[in-house]
């Protein structure tokens, strides 16, 4: 049955979702690089790439990469086997469906985990070179705090778009009007509504939103709903868990009880 | 080995299967009926991808649907042509069993035996995606056997194969059988599927129309005027020659397309008679098929 895990790990690596995934994953890269390109050229500006780093790692990884990743791969775990109509292949061995699932959706967590990291990694590097090694080494245990927490945000994810993948027929479009719709807009709501959200947890856990100045943003009202709304880091991750187990629950009983009808049905 | 009782599927207001009952033992059944007559919602059935609106299937006393552990006894070639085309066919065939839970090396030997008795080594290390039908047929046909199942579950395994290629499938399926395996085959042409068993099953509109003997179903299908295309090099000529046997009854010429189909009543003869004719007249043919219509006809006289 692990073997699934391999067999998907190849699938996705040779799909042509992988490619786009590593270009969106090189966005960061080049936006940090131009960044780094500007504060040199211009040495009398105000940029300060250290100052600026929470906040563009905030946008371009938990707003940007991150969610449009999972959806495109997430939307995928169930969908594309249906679309391609190899689902048949996959459903008529002797192996549970629910591995079938949730090793596809692991092999997307470990791919597109791998490019957001790598990302994230070249984006920090760039982003605080200027600022010595010493700076450098002290920011890493932040740097690997926003890692797990991006891995965590993509296990909740990607079983949700998988979810959505296999009961949607446009999953993709309701994919990214949920992130960029419901998850963009109301994890800044005051009230409660932001629990809602996968979003809000993300937040409260990625050290960069927590390191963020006030002044350094002024009062703006995403520096002030950043630094007021925050839910534990142990609450955070205990909800993240449980979403991440019941989006995948949600995601397998779906293959166990949905059937998929194929063009040669009748 | 097979049991199904009163089984139905419906998707919505269409009957996809109505109201099936039958056994099978081991041995070669084949599947006879049209495009779109419930063949392949069957085998779907059978192989658990859809669940019975009504009635019930097991394999060896067991319930199929939702029930992984018994599909380790069936193997399943499907009717649509779709693959990881990245893949090899080494490693398309390979990679089925090892996740059916063979070990690498065990997978690899079972990979290479399964391939090797569908004539595919010399093509085993290239991708999927350069294979031609024919091939593609071979090796799906290989992952449906490498894991040595009981039960062979195949949907016209031999659409889009030459010749060679068929007469070789026929064969093996044959011997599967002989070999004391549970194999359905289906298929809309009923010679493939009288060379390969004499028990069948014919289908149409998701209902079972006649059961048994493939000699009976035949005297039944040969009463019916048999409609066979010709495309050849020299229409008129041909088409003067056949219609000088009595059996012919009407024969329609294109001469731009270069294409005649001839309606007999004798198919054996008529197919036995031709190459003769085209030897004798220096009439090359190029294909020869007949259409599916026909069968439906048939199925339409047997439902009156």
């Amino acid at each position: 049955m692990g073997y699934l895990f391999i067999f998907f790990l190849r699938d996705g690596i040779h799909s042509r979702r992988a490619v786009w995934i590593l270009v969106m994953g090189m966005i960061p890269v080049a936006a940090a690089l131009v960044l780094l390109l500007s504060s040199r050229i211009f040495e009398n500006s105000d940029l300060n790439l250290r100052l600026i780093y929470p906040q563009f790692t905030y946008l371009m990884f938990l707003h940007f990469l991150l969610p449009l990743a999972a959806v495109f791969t997430g939307t995928a775990v169930i969908g594309d086997e249906v679309e391609e109509r190899t689902l048949q292949y996959l459903i008529t061995r002797p192996v549970p469906r629910w591995s079938i699932v949730a090793f596809k959706a692991l092999a997307g967590v470990v791919t597109v985990g791998a490019v957001i990291l790598v990302s994230f990694a070249l984006t920090y590097i760039i982003m605080t070179a200027g600022s010595g090694q010493a700076r450098l080494a002290r920011g890493i245990p932040s740097f690997l705090r926003s890692c797990g927490a991006m891995i965590l945000g993509l296990a909740v994810y990607m079983p949700l778009f998988g979810f959505i993948g296999g009961v949607l027929k446009k999953p993709v479009f309701a994919g990214l009007l949920f992130v960029f719709g419901w998850e963009s807009a109301v994890a800044w709501f005051p009230g409660n509504a932001r629990f809602l959200t996968v979003a809000h947890y993300l937040h409260s856990l990625f050290p960069e939103t927590i390191r963020i100045d006030p002044d350094s943003i002024g009062n703006s009202f995403f520096g002030i709903a950043i630094s007021a709304n925050r839910t534990p880091a142990t609450i955070s991750i205990a909800v993240l868990l449980t979403m991440a187990a019941l989006f995948t629950a949600l995601m397998t009983v779906l293959l166990y009880r949905k059937e998929y009808r194929l063009e040669q049905d009748s | 080995m097979i049991r199904i009782d009163n089984l139905s599927k419906w998707y919505g207001q269409v009957i996809g299967v109505n109201d099936l009952t039958f056994e099978t033992e081991p041995g070669v059944t084949g599947f006879l009926g049209p495009n779109g007559a419930g063949k392949t919602t069957l085998l779907r059935l059978l192989t658990g991808q859809l669940r019975p609106s009504k009635g019930s299937i097991l394999i060896d006393g067991q319930p199929v649907w939702n029930n992984h552990a018994i599909l380790r006894k069936v193997g399943y070639c499907p009717e649509l042509d779709v693959f990881w085309n990245y893949l090899t066919g080494r490693k398309f065939v390979t990679g089925f069993m090892r996740i059916h839970g063979f070990d690498s090396e065990e997978s690899q030997g079972r990979a290479a035996k399964a391939i090797s008795l569908m004539g595919m080594e010399k093509h085993q290390d290239k991708k999927i995606g350069s294979y031609s039908r024919g091939m593609r047929q071979r090796i799906k046909l290989a992952q449906a056997i490498a894991h040595d199942p009981d039960v062979l579950l195949l949907d016209e395994p031999l659409n889009g194969m030459d010749p060679i290629g068929r007469h070789q499938t026929m064969q093996l399926i044959r011997r599967l059988g002989e070999e004391g395996k549970t194999v359905i085959v289906s298929s809309h042409v009923l010679h493939e599927i009288e060379e390969m068993t004499d028990t069948i099953l014919l289908i149409n509109h998701g209902s079972l129309l006649a059961e048994g003997n493939i000699y009976e179903i035949r005297r039944l299908i040969d009463s019916h005027p048999l409609q066979v295309s010709i495309m050849c090099d020299n229409v008129n000529i041909l088409t003067a020659k056949l219609l000088e046997y009595d059996d012919v009854k009407s024969v329609q010429f294109d001469r731009q397309s270069s294409r005649l189909t001839a309606e007999t009543v004798s198919p054996d003869e008529f197919h036995m008679r031709l190459p003769a004719i085209a030897l004798d007249n220096g009439i090359r043919i190029h294909s020869l098929w007949s259409p599916d219509e026909n069968l439906e006809a048939v199925f339409d006289y047997l439902v009156r």
